[in-house]
């Protein structure tokens, strides 16, 4: 009776996860810019072929991509049983919500206490940037958060049951297939080590060497997939090739406003209580492990090697576990007290507390976040409908999967930077064409690019523009004229 | 006197042993598997001329061949010392049978060298065999080919205590390359030396400090690159390291640190050599970390581990880094696909064109351009070199990617460049990515560029200078 009663309110959690994901999803047409676009994209391309999309004749009017294939294949699975409106609605909300359920176990492994194990994996639901980051979107963050929270779940326990160690082998080899990410997993297992040497405990055989098995694998696996993109920039592929004049937008600096309004005040506050505790105080292999990936992701942030929006992901659900000690500490304190009986007090307190720190500020970020609008849709619609098939489009960077994926035309640039050598200097180019007071300046770019359509639509927020400036020029021919613009070009460049 | 016995036994096992050896017939087969498999690398790479890694290998053998300081051909110094060697024995046999002699001979002495410190020999032949130093070796010629071969030989005699001999190699060791000469020197005097002068770790680790400041790394490369894309080959460099093998050298390293007595030693000097002589030390470096990975790898087959498969799979998964490392390394090097193609074309240039004409092309085709079609060109890989090579590669590339039409005629007149030599790898990401791009539109445009060869993979157009122009 009362497995079956843990049963259930962990269902109850996770399907009122599902449920929220899915009512902010299905409220819209369209789905968050940019990159669940290139996913459709490359879920197209697996459909037609079986293959994922490595030489792309659109994308930079041709380029050849690497990404790891393991998202895109679960995406083509799941839609030889639904139709794919339907897996793109619910698959990445079941899989966003996986994490729920692994942040009770961890929770109930480290407290012991059902109570805290089920209040802490009911506010994970609320991690503001987790929840925007992970609804209406095909974003693999949806499926590489519950993995890597796996393995570090398995990794405490691997030396309990023997199929643990299975399951750890699997989701390493799924979290490899999905994303580099996992190079942050062999980065916390590496500082846990540090740690432990630090604290002056033992590791473990077994966990030594699922340490060693890790690191050889990990870097064997993302060694192969990104062979080519080291090879052509080097240690720069650190940054994604992210072009210089963006980097600064990716790698932001860290705000402590900024980290409790994405992550939650509560969280934060108590995660600051417990890595003290637990660094300097109580020694705890269990706990270290989270202490380990949270130092990790602090380092990545200060020194700019991971988006702000990634690591607070991250740091967010270190907080919450951390917070499930927090709240085990209290529930102990307070019966030692007087107020032991009022226990179920605390509870309340602590849920008001979360739906004016964190479940009303995760709604209110999911409200504000705009999809796609349906007049970009329409534009491209009508792209695809009324230009010839191989031509060009320029676009805005985040509109570059949008002209690929439903315009179905060549793209000059996407966010998709890897492999592309002239990055800096396209970036440049696109401004300059988007810019330029001169039409010959521009007519000399598109006519280098093979462009052959302007599409304003963002341009006129990213450049602050109306429109073009040449647009009176001969060189210009304005063929769609509504909220957004297309101009065809007519010219061509010689000196 | 049973325990002495035994301690003699172990003793005399730390060694090489003949009937040892015999008995581990797995050991015997697996060597000469890699035997059969480094003659037959050889044997491919010496069926096809065109197919050598390193092009300075034509520029050695012109040396040789033509006894000059400097190339006739292209301003710039000879910058290498090989082909003294070389010259005698070109006279015998063709330059591809002396690599092949060459590297039986260093295989050989290594294998003389190694046989009392591994029990497992076939181990370090693999690591060996799959390390980027020995396919860039036993690929081409270069001073490298000949250090190996001498430093091997001198490591045996010294370690046989055939002093006088080992004193004879150490000439050419010392003629070759200064600072590997230099550092014998200094390892044979630290040996000596270390236990009289307290201070000599001190001097030895006060030598990269200082020289930090004084040198840059290696010598001033002319493309820029930066230092990890000079070290590592998985990031492009030609000389350098895997990354996989630098990491598991390093991770040995640290663990027998104490147990490494001379080695230590031996690797931090090649890192001082590295300050002076990057492509030097990098050589040094590579062949101390295929021998520290080797040793790591033969302690992790012996270690126990709890799970077993999980042993099995990360041996399995060091194997294939290694291997894919050195595909990855062959295959962006040894290139063959069009190489037939370009021979042909030079040689028409030989043939069809007058002696002294120029001929504009990417860098990495210059020293084939010298050696098969004896032509003079603007520049080629040895840009450091070359006189003004700077100045040339720049304005080289301002050919390759202006569409301007005057300004890339100005200069290819300033070189009074004859002919142009374009190739599919030129085309497909090596200057161009488009046929509208740079000199090829330019090409395509301006009436002073004819076509007037064209094969599978190459191109060769003529520029004259129009009088309408």
């Amino acid at each position: 009776m009362k497995i079956k009663s843990k049963y259930f309110i962990i269902g109850a959690i996770f399907l009122i996860s599902v449920l929220i994901r899915v009512y902010f999803s299905a409220d819209t047409e369209h789905f968050q810019p940019d990159g669940t676009y290139y996913t459709i994209h490359q879920l197209e391309n697996i459909k037609e072929t079986g293959m994922p999309l490595y030489n792309d004749d659109l994308s930079f009017s041709g380029r050849t991509t690497i990404s790891p294939p393991g998202y895109y294949y679960l995406l083509y699975i799941a839609t030889f049983a639904l139709p794919d409106d339907l897996v793109f609605l619910l698959l990445p909300a079941i899989l966003a919500s996986l994490s729920i359920i692994i942040i009770y176990f961890i929770a109930k492994k480290l407290t012991n206490n059902n109570t805290v194990a089920y209040f802490s994996s009911f506010i994970s639901i609320f991690i503001p940037i987790y929840l925007l980051r992970t609804t209406n979107t095909l974003s693999t963050y949806t499926i590489i958060m519950p993995l890597m929270l796996i393995c570090l779940y398995f990794f405490s326990k691997i030396e309990e049951k023997n199929n643990t160690l299975l399951w750890y082998t699997v989701a390493l080899c799924a979290l490899n297939l999905i994303s580099p990410h996992s190079f942050i997993l062999i980065g916390c297992l590496i500082t846990y080590v540090i740690m432990i040497k630090i604290e002056g405990l033992k590791l473990t055989k077994t966990k030594k060497e699922v340490i060693i098995f890790s690191l050889f694998f990990t870097f064997w696996a993302q060694f192969l997939i990104y062979k080519k993109a080291l090879l052509i920039h080097g240690p720069q592929v650190i940054w994604q090739n992210i072009p210089l004049e963006l980097i600064l937008n990716y790698f932001t600096e860290i705000n402590l406003l900024t980290i409790i309004y994405y992550v939650g005040i509560i969280p934060f506050f108590c995660a600051i209580y417990i890595l003290y505790r637990y660094s300097l105080q109580v020694k705890n292999k269990e706990v270290d492990i989270f202490i380990a990936l949270t130092i990790l992701i602090s380092l990545f942030l200060v020194f700019r090697l991971i988006k702000l929006e990634v690591g607070l992901m991250y740091l967010g659900f270190c907080f919450i576990i951390f917070f499930s000690l927090f709240y085990k500490k209290i529930l102990l304190y307070i019966h030692k007290t007087k107020f032991g009986k009022y226990s179920s007090f605390i509870l309340v307190i602590f849920i008001i507390f979360f739906i004016f720190t964190s479940i009303i500020p995760s709604i209110s970020l999911l409200i504000q976040n705009k999809p796609i609008q349906d007049e970009t849709i329409e534009a491209l619609e009508w792209i695809k409908i009324n230009t010839p098939e191989k031509s060009s489009v320029l676009g805005t960077i985040t509109e570059g999967n949008l002209i690929t994926t439903i315009a179905k035309r060549k793209n000059m640039i996407d966010s998709n930077f890897l492999l592309i050598e002239d990055i800096n200097d396209r970036v440049k180019d696109v401004k300059t064409i988007f810019t330029s007071p001169l039409s010959a300046k521009a007519i000399e770019l598109t006519d280098f690019y093979d462009i052959d359509y302007i599409f304003i639509d963002s341009a006129r927020k990213e450049y602050s523009i109306t429109d073009l400036k040449y647009s009176d020029s001969e060189c210009v021919r304005l063929i769609y004229d509504k909220e957004i613009k297309i101009y065809e070009v007519l010219c061509f460049w010689e000196d | 006197m049973k325990q002495k016995i035994q301690k003699n036994k172990k003793k005399h096992k730390k060694y090489f042993n003949i009937s040892d050896y015999k008995s581990n017939y797995r050991d015997i087969g697996l060597i000469a598997c890699i035997l059969v498999l480094l003659i037959y690398l050889t044997i491919v790479i010496s069926l096809q001329g065109s197919v050598i890694t390193d092009d300075k290998t034509y520029d050695i053998i012109r040396k040789a061949e033509t006894g000059l300081e400097s190339d006739p051909l292209i301003e710039k110094e000879w910058n290498f010392k090989s082909d003294i060697f070389l010259k005698p024995l070109i006279n015998f046999i063709n330059y591809e049978k002396v690599i092949i002699v060459l590297l039986v001979l260093t295989t050989i002495i290594t294998l003389l060298l190694l046989r009392p410190m591994f029990k497992d020999k076939s181990l370090f032949f693999f690591v060996l065999l799959m390390s980027p130093i020995y396919l860039r070796v036993s690929a081409s010629f270069n001073d490298y080919i000949f250090l190996a071969l001498f430093l091997s030989a001198f490591s045996y005699l010294i370690i046989k205590k055939n002093y006088i001999p080992a004193f004879i190699i150490y000439i050419p060791i010392i003629y070759l390359n200064y600072y590997i000469g230099m550092s014998i020197i200094f390892i044979i005097s630290y040996l000596y030396f270390s236990k009289k002068i307290k201070f000599y770790h001190l001097i030895l680790f006060l030598i990269p400090l200082i020289s930090f400041f004084r040198f840059e790394w290696g010598n001033k490369f002319i493309i820029k690159m930066n230092i990890l894309e000079r070290i590592f080959t998985d990031f492009g460099s030609y000389y350098g390291i895997p990354l996989i093998l630098a990491t598991l050298g390093c991770i040995s390293l640290v663990i027998f640190w104490k147990k490494l007595q001379t080695t230590k030693y031996i690797f931090i000097i090649s890192v001082i050599i590295c300050f002076f002589d990057l492509i030097a030390g990098l050589f040094l470096i590579s062949t101390i970390l295929v021998f520290l990975t080797a040793t790591l790898i033969e302690i992790l087959i012996k270690e126990k581990w709890e799970n077993h498969s999980l042993k099995q799979i990360s041996i399995l998964l060091i194997f294939c880094s290694l291997l894919f490392s050195s595909v990855g390394f062959i295959s962006e090097n040894l290139q063959l696909e069009g190489q037939e193609e370009l021979k042909e074309s030079i040689i028409w240039l030989k043939e069809n064109t007058h002696p002294g004409s120029i001929i504009l092309s990417h860098y990495k085709y210059g020293n084939k351009l010298k050696f098969f079609g004896e032509k003079n060109i603007i520049i080629d890989e040895d840009l450091n070199a070359i006189k003004d090579g700077k100045k040339k590669y720049e304005d080289t590339n301002t050919i390759f990617h202006s569409r301007n039409r005057q300004a890339t005629t100005e200069l290819l007149e300033k070189y009074n460049t004859n002919y142009i030599l374009i190739t599919k790898e030129m085309k497909k990401g090596l200057i161009w990515n488009k046929e509208s791009e740079g000199l090829l539109f330019v090409m395509a445009t301006d009436p002073a560029f004819t076509r007037i060869f064209e094969n599978n993979n190459t191109e060769i157009w003529q520029f004259e200078i129009l009088e309408n122009n």
